[in-house]
C-alpha cells in the first residue's frame, strides 16, 4: 500500500486501522504523523457535532402560542417559519456578556415569536399523532366500559355520559405524558378526541390541516383536542367532552 | 404512541429511556436537516414510531442506534415528502437558536461547525452517521444505499473539506465560507 492509498483510508475513518494500514504505518512515519494529526482533528469534529440542542427545541408546550390564538382558523405546517434575526455584530466584548445578551436576546425573540406565531405545534403534534394511528377511524363498535375505564384511570381522567358512544380507546404516549386518545361516533361522522390534561391553552382555538380539520379547547384541568376527518362541525362535541370531563380522585 | 392501557413498569422505564435520548436525536437530526423546526419534528416522530415498534426491540444495549437509524430515516422520508427549500447557510448561521446552540468557549469549535453546516449533503451525513452517531462504514453504506467505496471517499473528502477551512479561517483568524465548497 502506498501513501496515498493510506491517507484516504485513513481519512475516510482514522480511528480505524484494517492490516494493510497499519503494516504501512509501521514502516512511514510521515502518514503516522498524519494519522495523528487526523486524530486530534476528529476529537474537535466530534466537539463541534455535540451541540447544545436546548435553543433548538421549541418551547416546552405551545401553550403560550395557543393561548395568543382565540378561535381562528390557522395552518399547523410549516411551523418554524420565521424564527430569524439578524447576525450579530463582532465588535470585541467579553465572551460572558455577548453570551448573556445572546442568551437575553433570544429570550426575547423566542417570547415574541411564540406569541404571536399563528401555527400552535400542539395542533400540529395532535395531527402527526392521529395520522400515525390511521386504524383509530376505522372502529365502528363501541368498546367496554372497561377498556375505556383502564385507558382514561392511566391518565387520571373520568367520562361522564352525553359524548356519544365511544369507538376506540387507546392510552397514548404524548409529549411525556399518557393520554386518552379516543374516537367517538357522532351523527355527522366520527370525531377524534384526545384528553390533555398536561397541556394548557386560554382559550378555543381551530386548526385546519391536511384534511383534518380540529379545535383545542380549554378544560378544567389542561385541554382536550378534537379532530376530524370530515370537516365535522366541532363545537358540540367539544362541548359534549368538556361537560363529561372529570378528574379521577 | 400506543399501549394496552394498563401501567406497566417496564414500558414506562422505556419511556423514560427513549425520552432521555431526545437531546442525541435532536443534534444529530439537526445536522441532518440544517433546520431546528424539522428537526424537532423528526425526533417527535422517531420517538413515536419507536414507542410503536418497541416490541422489537431486543437488545437494550441498542437502543440509542437503534433510534438514530429511525431519525435517519425519518428525516429521509421528512425530505421526500416536504422537499424542503435549499438552506441558507448564512441565513442559519444568522439564527439566534442556531447561534445558541453553536456557541462555545472556544472559538474554533464555533468555526468548524459553521464550516460542517456548509458541507454538502452528501458529505455531511455521512460524516454525522459516523462521528456523531457512531456508525460503522459498512452500515453507513446500507443505511445510505451507497457501496462501502463510496462511503469511503464521501468521509474522505468531507474531513479534507473541513480540515482545509479549519486551516484557513485559522491562518486567517475569520470564520470559514460558509457556502457551497
Amino acid at each position: 500500500m502506498n501513501c496515498a492509498a493510506a491517507r484516504e483510508l485513513l481519512g475516510a475513518d482514522p480511528d480505524s486501522m484494517p492490516p494493510e494500514v497499519r503494516a504501512h504505518l509501521e514502516s512511514c512515519s510521515e502518514c503516522e504523523a498524519y494519522r495523528g494529526q487526523l486524530r486530534g482533528f476528529d476529537a474537535k469534529l466530534r466537539r463541534a457535532l455535540e451541540i447544545d440542542p436546548n435553543p433548538l427545541r421549541r418551547a416546552p408546550a405551545a401553550s403560550a402560542a395557543d393561548e395568543g390564538a382565540s378561535a381562528q382558523v390557522v395552518r399547523i405546517w410549516p411551523r418554524a417559519a420565521g424564527r430569524h434575526d439578524t447576525r450579530p455584530t463582532s465588535h470585541p466584548r467579553p465572551r460572558w456578556l455577548a453570551f448573556a445578551a445572546s442568551l437575553a436576546g433570544g429570550l426575547l425573540v423566542s417570547v415574541t415569536l411564540w406569541l404571536s406565531r399563528p401555527s400552535p405545534a400542539l395542533a400540529a403534534e395532535v395531527v402527526t399523532h392521529v395520522e400515525g394511528e390511521p386504524n383509530s377511524w376505522s372502529a365502528t363498535q363501541p368498546i367496554s366500559a372497561a377498556r375505556l375505564d383502564a385507558v382514561l384511570r392511566k391518565s387520571g381522567v373520568a367520562l361522564g355520559a352525553g359524548i356519544g358512544p365511544i369507538v376506540y380507546a387507546n392510552s397514548c404516549w404524548f409529549r411525556g405524558h399518557f393520554v386518552p386518545h379516543l374516537v367517538v361516533t357522532t351523527p355527522a361522522g366520527p370525531v377524534t378526541v384526545m384528553i390533555l390534561k398536561h397541556e394548557h391553552v386560554r382559550s378555543a382555538s381551530h386548526f385546519a390541516e391536511d384534511g383534518y380539520s380540529g379545535m383545542l379547547s380549554p378544560a378544567p384541568e389542561g385541554s382536550v383536542a378534537i379532530l376530524s376527518r370530515a370537516h365535522v362541525p366541532l363545537e358540540r362535541p367539544a362541548s359534549s367532552v368538556l361537560h363529561a370531563l372529570r378528574a379521577r380522585a | 404512541m400506543t399501549d394496552s392501557g394498563r401501567g406497566d413498569p417496564a414500558e414506562e422505564r422505556l419511556a423514560r429511556v427513549l425520552e432521555s435520548y431526545r437531546p442525541d436525536l435532536m443534534r444529530f437530526a439537526f445536522w441532518l436537516t440544517r433546520d431546528p423546526g424539522s428537526a424537532e419534528d423528526i425526533v417527535q416522530e422517531t420517538l413515536l414510531r419507536a414507542w410503536r415498534a418497541r416490541a422489537a426491540l431486543r437488545d437494550s444495549t441498542a437502543v440509542r442506534s437503534w433510534l438514530l437509524t429511525i431519525a435517519r430515516r425519518e428525516s429521509a422520508r421528512l425530505h421526500e415528502r416536504k422537499r424542503p427549500q435549499t438552506v441558507d447557510v448564512d441565513e442559519c448561521l444568522a439564527r439566534q437558536d442556531v447561534e445558541l446552540a453553536f456557541h462555545d468557549e472556544d472559538p474554533e469549535i464555533g468555526e468548524l461547525r459553521g464550516a460542517i453546516l456548509g458541507l454538502p449533503n452528501e458529505y455531511r451525513e455521512p460524516l454525522v452517521l459516523q462521528v456523531l452517531g457512531g456508525f460503522t462504514t459498512g452500515e453507513i453504506a446500507a443505511e445510505l444505499n451507497l457501496s462501502v467505496a463510496a462511503v469511503l471517499t464521501r468521509l474522505f473528502r468531507a474531513r479534507n473539506k473541513l480540515r482545509e477551512r479549519y486551516a484557513t479561517a485559522s491562518a486567517t483568524g475569520s470564520a470559514p465560507v460558509a457556502g457551497a465548497p
